[in-house]
């Protein structure tokens, strides 16, 4: 749900404390305007961070393992900008298309977002997630990272030996009334 | 008391019985309602402001990977007024699609999230679709060049081909003979004013 901003009321997109710091407004000059950004691309001061990572056991081949799967909590939206995912163990070729990772919510890709449904490769590592382009999240929404075995693959899936399969998904939620009214896709 | 009144007598104010609600399709006549979900064969076709609408059927057409999401865009003809979704899907094993619909002229999503499959075209499931969702209070796009963006999110496991089809009313830009004024936009190239005149016509 989305709040009309009242007369009066603080402008939620400017930071007052940067606004007010001597050395970013020097007194007697002329107040420079904080840049702010809207929420879903700088973490407004009321951000929340997301940080989740998990590993799971390659599953059977045919088979998907939900490695992390977390409901984004009530009252806040957010944007996924960081992921990770890798492969432990032998077995698998990059990008062979053995092993495909997705990145869902609510069981399906995020709207307007449609590779992360189909990962072929190990994206960055745990240790060291990469930007992506990224999606945003709404409050209740289940966002999920799976790994499937994939029959389909040239080596007909990857026969299961202890490997590990990981993931993290690093990002960040605000209150969803800082959205604004202009917001409608 | 209720039959002292001198006017308004009829009228619950608790119910539509008496209120028009679809004024362009004109699909409920405003006597027995509940009886007449559709017109038959009325001697008395839509006339006046309704004259030249025609029956449109704006249909997309999604070939959507596994768990994946696509996007279209449609330019409706003029007058286009939505009174009707249906929908169609080769798999419906976990619930067929999610369907989001905005109208991008005004900037309003007509829906906030999703809309499942069943929701959004009727009670569905393998094979084939079942019944459409008719809308009690039409929705009008008659913003100049108003187009409808749509959102669909494949649900299956599998290549899913979805085809979702919005029926309205809408006011066909090659009439030959157009009763209505033209978009404050002004006149389309294919206005009757600016068409050459051809033998067959």
């Amino acid at each position: 749900m989305r709040h009309a901003r009242h007369l009066g009321q603080e402008d939620p997109y400017i930071d007052t404390a940067t606004a007010a710091d001597p050395v970013i407004n020097p007194p007697g000059l002329a107040p420079a305007q904080p840049v702010t950004k809207p929420v879903w691309v700088d973490p407004p001061n009321q951000w929340l961070n997301i940080d989740q990572i998990a590993y799971g056991l390659l599953p059977a081949i045919g088979a998907t393992v939900v490695i992390i799967s977390f409901p984004v909590p009530i009252g806040y939206n957010g944007v996924i900008n960081r992921l990770a995912c890798n492969f432990v163990g032998g077995g698998w070729v990059e990008g062979s298309g053995d092993v495909i990772w997705k990145v869902l919510v609510n069981g399906t890709a995020p709207p307007a977002a449609n590779s992360y449904n189909s990962i072929p490769a190990s994206l960055g590592s745990p240790a060291n997630p990469v930007p992506i382009s990224g999606f945003r999240v709404f409050e209740n929404q289940v966002v999920t990272i799976a790994a499937f075995n994939n029959p389909a693959g040239p080596d007909g899936g990857i026969v299961v030996a202890g490997q590990r399969v990981g993931a993290r998904l690093m990002g960040f939620l605000y209150p969803r009334e800082l959205e604004g009214n202009g917001l409608w896709v | 008391m209720a039959n002292q009144r001198t006017t308004g007598r009829g009228v619950d104010l608790y119910s539509l019985r008496h209120v028009q609600q679809n004024p362009i399709a004109r699909m409920l006549p405003l006597s027995r309602e509940q009886a007449m979900v559709y017109r038959h064969g009325e001697p008395s076709p839509p006339a006046g402001h309704l004259d030249g609408y025609a029956p449109s059927w704006e249909v997309v057409t999604f070939v959507i990977a596994p768990q994946g999401t696509a996007q279209a865009r449609v330019s409706v003809q003029r007058d286009f007024t939505l009174l009707a979704v249906n929908t169609a899907s080769s798999s419906n094993v976990s619930g067929g699609f999610l369907g989001q619909m905005f109208d991008v002229m005004r900037s309003v999503r007509l829906a906030d999230r999703g809309l499942q499959q069943a929701l959004m075209g009727g009670n569905q499931g393998p094979p084939g679709p079942s019944a459409a969702f008719f809308l009690r209070e039409p929705y009008p796009f008659h913003e100049h060049d108003s187009q409808i963006l749509i959102n669909v999110q494949n649900l299956e496991a599998v290549q899913n081909a979805v085809q979702i089809a919005l029926y309205g009313v809408c006011l066909p830009f090659n009439r030959r003979h157009s009763p209505a004024a033209e978009f404050p936009g002004g006149p389309v190239g294919s206005a009757p004013e600016k068409r050459p005149t051809t033998g067959n016509q």
